[in-house]
């Protein structure tokens, strides 16, 4: 009769000796002289280390009100510069600029509100400027011969 | 015969300074339990082999976490079992490995004769082990394996001390059924 554990351990045995190689390859990692292979190579923390480690731990843990406090104080002053800097200002198209069209008509309508108040006669509106008609083609010297 | 971990004098505080020689004692011990272990859940020889090359490195590096010096074994097949959980995950099969029994703790006694196999037992109980529920059969292992107490298989297992009990209790009480049909 065997135990429970003595059945399984048994059954296993046969893993033994790739077991023997991964132990030696895993303790052939720890030594001094051991070629560097940063993937499989175990690192090892001494003891000295860990008490510095746990110093310095127990130092800026002593400090954490402060810290926080500065952190706090420096991230007040970045918000503030973040927020007086000027943004930058785009100038839209002003849609309310208005026409030379729109511009004449108000004129004309202030004229004629003057001439109201003043009781002077409506002018004679100017006569429009005549346009420089282009002369018939007929008309045309040409002007190569007539300069030559 | 391997001794349960808690009886032995193991070199775990030379282990801690880095000492070659030390952790080569220490994995000599536990290489082929926590291989038995990892082979139980995870079924695979080249995948338990490399666990335990994994869980060796992790102890290596992280001795440093290791209150209890007492603890290693434990401690050890912690990594172990944190690993084989990380394997299923890969594999997308945490909904099996992560199983919760559905049923509430019953009384446990333990009693290390009450399973007792005979030679021409071996193969059917190596069979019906695997036909455990993941869950249990995790607990029944290390209880078998190692023997460690309930309290440490619960921190292995990263459950509580009921669950633990629970599954311990049912997992005994299927292997025996299993073993007694297989008899008939």
């Amino acid at each position: 009769m065997k135990t429970p554990r003595e059945v399984l351990v048994g059954q296993h045995q046969a893993a033994e000796a790739k077991l023997d190689a991964i132990r030696e390859k895993v303790v052939a990692g720890l030594a001094p002289d051991a070629p560097v292979n940063t993937k499989q190579m175990p690192r090892v923390v001494p003891r000295q280390a860990s008490a510095l480690e746990a110093g310095w731990r127990q130092f800026l843990w002593s400090l954490r009100w402060h810290l926080a406090g500065l952190s706090a104080a420096w991230l007040v002053v970045v918000a503030l510069s973040l927020d007086s800097t000027p943004a930058p200002t785009h100038r839209a198209a002003r849609p309310d600029a208005s026409s030379p069209r729109q511009m004449l008509a108000a004129l004309r309508e202030n004229q004629r509100q003057l001439r109201e108040l003043t009781g002077t006669p409506a002018a004679e509106p100017a006569p429009e400027p005549q346009k420089p008609r282009p002369s018939p083609r007929s008309q045309i010297q040409p002007f190569s011969r007539a300069s030559a | 015969m391997l001794v349960v971990a808690e009886t032995e004098q193991l070199p775990v505080a030379r282990a801690r300074s880095g000492e070659p020689t030390a952790w080569d004692t220490l994995f000599r011990r536990y290489q082929l339990p926590l291989y038995v272990y990892i082979f139980e859940l995870v079924r695979d020889e080249q995948a338990s082999l490399d666990i335990v090359q994994e869980s060796f490195i992790n102890a290596v590096r992280h001795i440093g976490t290791l209150r209890e010096d007492g603890k290693f074994g434990s401690w050890l097949f912690g990594i172990a079992h944190q690993k084989c959980i990380q394997r299923w995950r890969k594999r997308g099969r945490e909904a099996a490995a992560l199983e919760e029994l559905a049923a509430a703790p019953g009384e446990f006694k333990d009693d290390p004769a009450e399973l007792l196999i005979r030679e021409e037992q071996e193969a059917a109980f190596m069979k019906l082990l695997g036909r455990l529920p993941l869950a249990q059969r995790s607990v029944l292992v290390l209880h078998f394996v190692e023997e460690f107490p309930l309290e440490e298989i619960a921190r292995i297992t990263g459950t509580v001390l009921g669950t633990v009990k629970s599954r311990l209790h049912y997992a005994k009480q299927a292997l025996k059924k299993l073993l007694e049909e297989e008899i008939e």
